[in-house]
């Protein structure tokens, strides 16, 4: 696993390995079920190869067909030459149109390919998270699973596309041109083949040096991205330390060292470019002047036809290597990628669905905590024998200091993480017996930690859900008094919220999430009461709110306010994972304990009794 | 330069096609034998092919390596040039553009003007000189036949200048779509418990799978349009030869013989190195459009203006130090054409503690972003020392000042240098002793690589709370005469803050302190409070005078104090 891995910096620097048996077959696995376009594709590969030698071995026809009769000196028969070379030339222009057509088939068969193929695998990724607990949230950040389902995916898309099916394609047209020269004549193939070990050898240590240097540029660059970014998101505490002269020579390093590394890599093409030009003329040269020879020898074993086609076909002899090194790359990053991908799917579901549940459509809402240990990780228990029971319909208030376990209580029910011993009973059953999708379908939860989509109001109250009717919408986001604020938005309902709800004061976020919660009517209901301190006016509609939410369902409370406290049915004091004491408001104030001393302490220094606004 | 390696170029199909003519004539039916002068000849072609050869190697070397280095170096300066710009640029310029507009800036934009200082620059040439060199020997061996070549080859260029802009179009419109993507994974993944809580994978699946498919749709349409442009390419060509091989035969057919062997092949080859050329007028124009825009957008950027002014005439306090009094006189501020502010006076004697309270949106985060001018205010409305703010010298004034925000920004770099932010080369003890009162000595010493963590997404991340306190050490390292909390201890336990506020207390015995807070228990203490209302001083007094008066601070006061026993328990 690449969790907790502090080396991620550098990824961009990292070169893996460019093939593994293992992954690729796993991979063409997701490219088995569009087997008719790999077919496609390769047959369109054959037929284009083979097309584009047609051209010039036409055009040498025409040379050592009519248009030399002509030239010596044959001029009866030129008007049957021209007709020849006609013909020739109609071929030559079928020929052409029909490469046109395929060449272009060949692109869009690709394309599909590559899309057809990550369409599936992102999906299963996608939903793979998704059903992941939420433990594996806590342990990785939300960059890096979209890198997983953007540039991943992307990566591996490259590979289909243009990786694999190109490089067959790359190694085809080598070996056409290859055999062709030979055919034709094995000399002068010899002369031009004799460049050929240099250059792959020259293309490839260009490669491996351009592709060092482009990561490195990559490094930087990205270095530089995110220090303006950081500089441009911080630029208040810049200034405010007076520290515009150190950030900027900073930003000059990083700068330099950006443009040093594009410099070499620009000195790398600068050099690899002309080799390559100078190599191929001297290559020409050669040609010519060994088939020259040829040509002019007594016993003539070389055509001018057959002259032209070794001229013509060294100019497309150097792109398919240079070609062939770019998969290479493609290859490697697709590996690294799939890799990665691979991890995240193989990573198992820990909180599974039984295999037959019981039915779970509607609940009486009596819980039952049944000594209960939980540790997030190891023996840190959080929770150490635990028991409670809520009869149905009963709000339970929940007190105790951050980290005494409040939380852990209230994500053991909707089954977020399973106990390590003993067991959470729902209308007498243990929660592992429901489908997780019932039981959380039917487990209303307002957290602190309030979070919004960036979707229209109407969107974030309904869900995705169709059956929620317009007036079923408008009465519930009344009763939790959250439609005054909504109708003043400029949208209304249909007001597009901004990231995170970044837009509302945190009382109407507090409003909008009671609404979404009555709204989806839930048979119990965890609430975690806000403590950040908000103006009057809007606690007042947030505390009417609160007790209508509360009101004929069985609810659990994270409690703050003395108000909801002393309303509950039963409280639960907890401190470091056990549970001290448990009763009601008058049970408790009489035992003398914890809560008596809380209690007491909220008199003691006002001197007077809180107002809570009901 | 340029014009050197065309024509080293253009030289090799013509030397070429001397050759096949000479070899041609030598093997006419006349004469059998192989003479020596024709070979001779072609050796001498032969070896100026490879002299050719070279000069072209080295001249291309010499031509990228120079402009396409000085394009770099261009977008070095120009890279320097936007970031000390935007370094002077004031908050009111931060609040209207987006990080991610400037950031688009700062990338793609100046990627574009380098572009059309190096590549642009580099092509033009080329096309030009490949051009005026080529079509001159073209037309010296075929008029007709170097007007009917370039009716294919401005097809191409034509094509480039249409398709270009539309596969832009198309691609621009597939990341759009890939950026939705990715805000609907980032926004489902990060509010995952909402999704689980109520069920909704399987929906918010389908909402993916409508997107990836619309993605889907995108690249395929942009596959679509760009497909056509390499099989045109290829077709060009093959079109241009086919038209090569017409004429020749109709020239043959006329008698006089007119294109020579060696001519066919010297067109082919001329025919052949204009096609890239022939492209890059389209992808010049394209190119040029682009860039044209970039420096327009950039252009808005670099002209922006700061609203803090610095004082034409700055006035030093005698000692060439402040002290830290504060003088606040009847302070207005609006921003957007809204009042933030008004009527604000507060006094602070040097070494004071004055705090700040008041609901969210009353205004105290403005009134603090005022004093070391991170917001602009009206001469003669704050006063250090006895001197307006407006005329010391803005260096002087934020050196004096440390400032710990609400938000507390961290660098991703290591703690110890997050630390260390606001000074050169900041000594070893001092760091430790900032971060020993701040209380973050513990927390440090349990990163994996203690001091040296980087904070952020490649380290470890920072709780809410050991974020603030770093903050905080980093204003206290700065030995500042005055000291700005901006709620800034809101993320940390009771315990701890209490802990804090003693060391602090102790710490900052001579600095003047302005703490903004929400929670009262941390500023039971204060010299003077303000309590901010709507923009306006509501209520001030000590803590005992303002439970005293019963107000909205009385209030609050008494509301707060279940949520702290409880934290205390």
């Amino acid at each position: 696993m690449r969790q907790g891995d502090h080396n991620s910096f550098h990824e961009d620097f990292v070169v893996g390995k460019a093939f593994d048996k293992g992954l690729m077959g796993r991979l063409l696995r997701y490219a088995l079920p569009h087997k008719r376009l790999i077919v496609l594709a390769l047959l369109l590969l054959i037929f284009v190869t083979l097309g584009s030698l047609v051209g010039p071995f036409i055009i040498q026809r025409a040379i050592d067909g009519p248009l030399s009769e002509s030239l010596l000196g044959d001029d009866g028969d030129a008007a049957s030459a021209f007709r020849e070379i006609l013909v020739l030339a109609s071929v030559f222009l079928g020929v052409s149109l029909a490469l046109l057509l395929l060449r272009f088939a060949q692109s869009l068969v690709m394309a599909h390919l590559g899309q057809k193929v990550v369409f599936d695998l992102r999906q299963k990724i996608y939903d793979h998270l998704l059903h992941m607990p939420l433990g594996y949230y806590d342990r990785n950040p939300v960059g890096r699973l979209v890198t997983r389902i953007t540039s991943d995916i992307e990566a591996l898309n490259e590979l289909f596309a243009s990786g694999i099916v190109s490089f067959l394609a790359d190694v085809m047209i080598l070996t056409a041109i290859t055999a062709a020269l030979l055919w034709v004549n094995v000399t002068l193939a010899l002369v031009t083949l004799s460049a050929l070990p240099l250059l792959i050898l020259g293309t490839f240590i260009f490669r491996n040096k351009a592709r060092k240097y482009y990561r490195e540029q990559r490094g930087h660059l990205s270095h530089l991205n995110s220090f303006t970014q950081e500089a441009i998101q911080g630029m208040e505490i810049v200034q405010a330390f007076h520290r515009e002269d150190s950030h900027q020579s900073e930003h000059r390093e990083i700068n330099g060292r950006y443009m040093t590394a594009f410099l070499r890599s620009v000195m790398a093409y600068a050099v690899f470019f002309p080799v390559i030009e100078i190599v191929s003329t001297v290559v020409l040269a050669a040609v010519i002047w060994r088939g020259g020879l040829q040509l002019t020898a007594l016993e003539q074993t070389l055509t001018f036809g057959e002259f032209y086609l070794f001229w013509h076909f060294l100019g497309r002899f150097f792109q398919p290597i240079r070609d062939m090194a770019d998969r290479y790359n493609i290859l490697q990053s697709a590996m690294a990628a799939a890799e990665r991908i691979f991890n995240v799917l193989d990573t198992p579901e820990s909180i599974v669905d039984p295999a037959s549940p019981l039915p779970g459509e509607k609940f009486q809402g009596g819980i039952e905590f049944d000594k209960v240990w939980f540790a997030y990780k190891d023996d840190e228990y959080v929770l150490k024998d635990i028991s409670f029971s809520v009869e149905p319909g009963e709000t339970v208030a929940i007190v105790g200091a951050t980290g005494s376990g409040k939380t852990t209580i209230v994500n053991l029910v909707s089954r977020f993480y399973d106990p390590q011993r003993g067991a959470i009973l729902l209308d007498g059953a243990d929660v592992r017996e429901y489908g997780k999708r019932d039981l959380r379908a039917r487990i209303g939860s307002v957290m602190q930690d309030i979070f919004l989509f960036s979707r229209s109001v109407r969107e974030n109250l309904v869900l995705n859900s169709s059956e929620i009717t317009q007036e079923r919408l408008l009465d519930c986001s009344r009763r939790a008094n959250a439609h005054g604020f909504i109708d003043r938005l400029p949208g209304a309902y249909d007001e597009v919220l901004s990231e995170r709800g970044r837009t509302l004061s945190v009382g109407e976020k507090q409003l909008l999430v009671f609404a979404r919660a009555l709204v989806h009517d839930p048979d119990i209901l965890i609430l975690d009461e806000a403590t950040a301190y908000i103006d009057s006016t809007t606690e007042a509609l947030i505390q009417d709110a609160i007790s209508k939410l509360l009101e004929g369902r069985t609810s659990i409370v994270i409690a703050h306010r003395l108000s909801t406290i002393k309303k509950a049915d039963k409280i639960l004091v907890l401190h470091k994972g056990e549970l001290r004491e448990q009763g009601n408001h008058g049970e408790l104030l009489a035992l003398g304990g914890i809560y008596h001393r809380l209690h007491e302490l909220q008199y003691l220094d006002t001197g007077s009794e809180p107002n809570p606004p009901e | 330069m340029v014009p050197l390696s065309i024509g080293s170029l253009l030289a090799i199909p013509w030397l070429t096609g001397e050759c096949v003519d000479i070899l041609h004539k030598s093997m006419g039916p006349q004469e059998i034998s192989h003479s020596l002068p024709p070979g001779s000849k072609v050796a001498l072609l032969l070896a100026a092919i490879v002299i050719f050869a070279f000069t072209r190697g080295l001249s291309l070397f010499a031509i990228r390596w120079f402009i396409i280095s000085a394009s770099r170096k261009v977008e070095f300066d120009l890279r320097d040039r936007l970031f000390s710009h935007l370094q002077s640029l004031d908050q009111g310029f931060y609040n209207n553009w987006k990080t991610g507009d400037l950031l688009a800036r700062c990338t793609q934009d100046v990627e574009r003007v380098r572009v059309l200082a190096g590549p642009i620059i580099m092509y033009s040439a080329n096309t030009a000189c490949m051009l005026l060199i080529a079509l001159p020997l073209m037309i010296s061996v075929s008029g007709w036949l170097t007007l009917l070549l370039m009716v294919p080859l401005s097809l191409l260029t034509l094509s480039v200048r249409k398709i270009g802009p539309r596969v832009h179009d198309a691609v621009f419109k597939a990341q759009e779509t890939l950026s939705n993507l990715s805000s609907l994974s980032q926004e489902d993944f990060a509010g995952i418990r909402v999704v689980k809580s109520f069920a909704q994978e399987e929906a918010e699946s389908e909402r993916f799978r409508k997107l990836s498919d619309e993605y889907v749709n995108d690249n395929l349409v942009a596959a679509r349009i760009q497909a056509w442009m390499h099989p045109l390419v290829a077709g060009v060509n093959e079109l241009s030869v086919m038209l090569l091989l017409v004429l020749g035969g109709y020239y043959l057919l006329e008698g006089n013989g007119a294109l020579t062997l060696g001519e066919f092949i010297k067109f082919a080859g001329y025919q052949f190195q204009l096609i890239w050329p022939m492209i890059s007028i389209g992808w010049v124009v394209n190119q040029f459009h682009r860039a044209s825009a970039s420096v327009r957008r950039l252009e808005a950027v670099l002209e922006s203006k700061s609203s803090i002014i610095l004082p034409a005439e700055p006035v030093t306090p005698p000692t060439g130090k402040i002290t830290g009094t504060i003088s606040i006189r009847n302070l207005d501020f609006s921003y957007n054409g809204k009042k933030i502010l008004e009527d604000i006076s507060i006094e602070a004697q040097a070494g004071h503690t004055i705090a700040i309270t008041g609901r969210t949106g009353s205004g105290k985060s403005t009134l603090v972003k005022t004093l070391p001018r991170i917001l602009p205010v009206d001469d003669g409305r704050i006063f250090i020392d006895g001197i307006d703010i407006n005329r010391l010298p803005v260096g002087l004034l934020r050196r004096a000042i440390g400032y710990v925000p609400q938000e507390s920004f961290l660098f991703s770099r290591t703690i110890s240098g997050n630390i260390g932010f606001g000074i050169d080369a900041p000594r070893e003890e001092a760091v430790l002793s900032a971060a020993r009162v701040s209380k973050l000595e513990k927390d440090i010493d349990q990163f994996p690589r203690g001091w040296q963590e980087q904070v952020g997404e490649r380290g470890v991340t920072l709780s809410g709370g050991q974020k603030q306190r770093a903050a905080l050490a980093r204003a206290l390292l700065v030995q500042p005469t005055i000291l700005l909390l901006d709620d800034s201890l809101s993320a940390v336990d009771t315990q701890t803050e209490k802990e804090i506020l003693t060391e602090l207390a102790g710490a900052t015995d001579s600095i003047t302190t302005l703490v903004v807070a929400q929670r009262i228990s941390s500023i039971l203490h204060a010299d003077r409070i303000y309590v901010l209302d709507e923009g306006r001083v509501a209520e001030e007094g000590t803590h005992a005078e303002l439970l005293e008066n019963n107000g909205l601070y009385a209030e609050t006061y008494r509301l707060q104090l279940l949520s702290d026993e409880l934290e205390d328990m």
